[in-house]
């Protein structure tokens, strides 16, 4: 009887285990599953149109006295659209695209463009080298 | 995940939140499984860990125990150290250097992997016990002899140190991925196990040193384990379990190891991020209360629990802490799992590559340099699959242990109830740790 129990156990823990799975292949396969509200109002404004697929992202950030505003947060991306983050720091520095491994100069006072193509799935941090600040986290699936 | 580790290359790419569905869907398994399990799982304790198992056949046995294979295996943890050493100490100190990759990903989650699969492999591979061997055979002593017997009472506390220590190197430690860091931290460790072990005989790498702990407890759950008459049998995984020794100091062993994954976790988290740049204490300072706040949440939750499990039982509520420690040893391995599993596969081949070229001077010692890193087994989908997988089987094993060990420990009427505490605990955990792959 409990050999038996502790099997119809583990089977019951399989079965819903594999349909948790399934259930989700069938929710649609790399969709976005909206899971917070959109990204804060004037700090990533979605450019051209509404659909999420190919349009251009931009996150505007800027560093002041080793604060990041807005406060390092995560910038929801569909994969296939191109992100575009301006950045402003008032020390010299350099910023960093982790995964994407892009890299640009951070002249002190001077926005700097960074453009890319979010074409791998994943979760990337976005980071100055010198000062060591995460600005921001990209979540592309 | 590992900080900055690795800043450069695909390692850089960290686990995507767990769909809100897989979270959801593991938690309420884990919760059903554990009320379930109160009312159907056996009455009477089941697991014999002395009795338990199916001998392998001599011959085999022999070939595993025999001198060859025991020398072979100390021989092959020694070029294989001196290997990274080189690296490490002739090696250029930049991105391409593996000796990060190994200590981070091959050797801290790799060899816990191998070893929940082989057994305690570090025990056999361990170079610091083949240091102290040669040291002892230089000074005509045996190994085991020390100048003091360890003394019962200090227990696995040594490990859980050595392991808290190595957590925040990995977790907190500034430039924790540069090769002076690395040496000297290895240097450190090296020289504080070798004294203790000359002081205290070999015995002491059982209880003290830390990744010899690790791989042992955790290799508690391979098939393959050793019966209480010395034979080595297959033998279901929650025996080899339940016969882990129980020592002072072993939950703290379990506790660190829990809430330095779960801190690792967390500490990706924006929210955490923000509160650390923007504390007024600095980085450091504010990173090494997160992970000793986690470890201290994790680890004081259980001993509560057991507390209050061990109150109906003569002097139960200071002994059910060490009684019940391993029912946590699964969902440690499923944690492991389930934060490590993409890092493994993709630095893990990454550092295949790199350590083909160890010093740096475009060599190819091993022919791998050519190789490519193959992403498949790091499918985001994949991922997320195994992560909930993972986690959720560490807790119903670690629900089946717990009851099996109240069931012997605690009087028949009260057994159903004195669980109850450890079960919560478990569930906490399990939630806490699917709400930590999707929202961290």
């Amino acid at each position: 009887m409990t050999a038996r129990a502790l099997a119809a156990l583990l089977l019951a823990v399989a079965l819903a285990v594999a349909g948790c799975a399934s259930g989700e292949d069938s929710a649609g396969t790399g969709d976005d599953t909206p899971v917070s509200a959109a990204p804060t109002t004037g700090t990533t404004t979605p450019t051209g149109a509404a659909s999420a697929t190919k349009s251009a992202i931009e996150v505007v950030i800027a560093v002041k006295d080793g604060m990041v505003s807005p406060p390092t947060h995560r910038v929801k991306i569909a994969k296939g659209a191109t992100v575009r983050l301006l950045i402003t720091s008032d020390v010299d520095d350099e910023v960093h695209v982790h995964g994407y491994d892009v890299e640009k100069e951070l002249p002190a006072g001077q926005q700097a463009d960074v453009q890319l193509v979010a074409d791998q799935a994943g979760l990337f941090e976005v980071e100055t080298h010198e000062s060591g600040i995460q600005l921001v986290q990209l979540e592309v699936r | 995940m590992t900080g900055t580790l690795l800043a450069h290359g695909v390692s850089s790419r960290e686990d995507l939140p767990i769909p809100f569905a897989y979270a959801l869907t593991g938690a309420a398994v884990a919760l059903l499984v554990s009320f379930l399990a109160l009312g159907l799982l056996w009455r009477e304790p089941r697991l014999d860990p002395e009795r338990a198992g199916r001998p392998l056949p001599r011959g085999l046995e022999q070939v595993l125990d025999g001198r060859p294979v025991r020398v072979g295996l100390r021989l092959l943890g020694v070029v294989l150290t001196a290997y990274v050493v080189l690296a490490a100490v002739f090696g250029k100190d930049d991105a391409l250097n593996p000796t990060a990759g190994v200590v981070y990903v091959l050797f801290w989650i790799g060899i816990p992997m191998v070893s929940v699969v082989l057994g305690p492999v570090w025990r056999l591979l361990n170079p610091i016990r083949s240091v102290h061997a040669a040291l002892s055979w230089l000074l005509r002593t045996r190994p085991q002899d020390g100048l003091a017997r360890l003394p019962e009472s200090v227990g696995y506390w040594p490990a859980a140190a050595s392991l808290l220590a190595f957590a925040w190197l990995e977790l907190v430690a500034p430039d924790n991925d540069t090769l002076p860091v690395l040496r000297t931290f290895f240097a450190a460790y090296l020289a504080v196990h070798l004294l203790a072990a000359t002081y205290f005989g070999s015995a002491w790498f059982a209880r003290g040193d830390g990744f010899e702990v690790y791989s042992s407890l955790v290799g508690r759950l391979s098939p393959l384990g050793r019966r209480g008459d010395g034979r080595l049998v297959l033998r279901n995984p929650l025996e080899g379990v339940a016969g882990t020794p129980v020592a002072p100091g072993l939950f703290a062993v379990v506790g660190v190891l829990l809430g330095s994954t779960a801190y690792d976790s967390f500490s990706n988290s924006p929210w955490w991020i923000s509160h650390v740049q923007d504390s007024p204490l600095s980085v450091r300072m504010t990173e090494t209360l997160g992970l000793l706040a986690v470890v201290g949440l994790v680890t004081g939750a259980f001993t509560a629990a057991t507390a209050v499990s061990g109150r109906g039982v003569p002097g139960g509520s200071r002994r059910f802490v060490g009684q019940f420690a391993h029912t946590i040893v699964p969902i440690v391995v499923g944690y492991l799992v389930a934060h490590y599993w993409s890092l493994l596969v993709l630095v893990g081949q990454q550092t295949m590559i790199r350590l083909s070229d160890p010093l740096g001077t475009g060599a190819d010692w091993l022919g791998t340099a050519d190789r490519g890193v193959d992403g498949r087994l790091a499918d985001p989908n994949l991922v997320a699959v195994i992560q909930v997988a993972a986690v959720v089987t560490g807790h119903v094993l670690g629900v089946v242990l717990a009851h099996d060990r109240a069931v012997r420990l605690l009087p028949r009427r009260s057994a159903v109830a004195g669980q109850v505490p450890l079960l919560v605990v478990m569930v906490c955990y399990t939630v806490g740790g699917l709400y930590l792959l999707f929202a961290a």
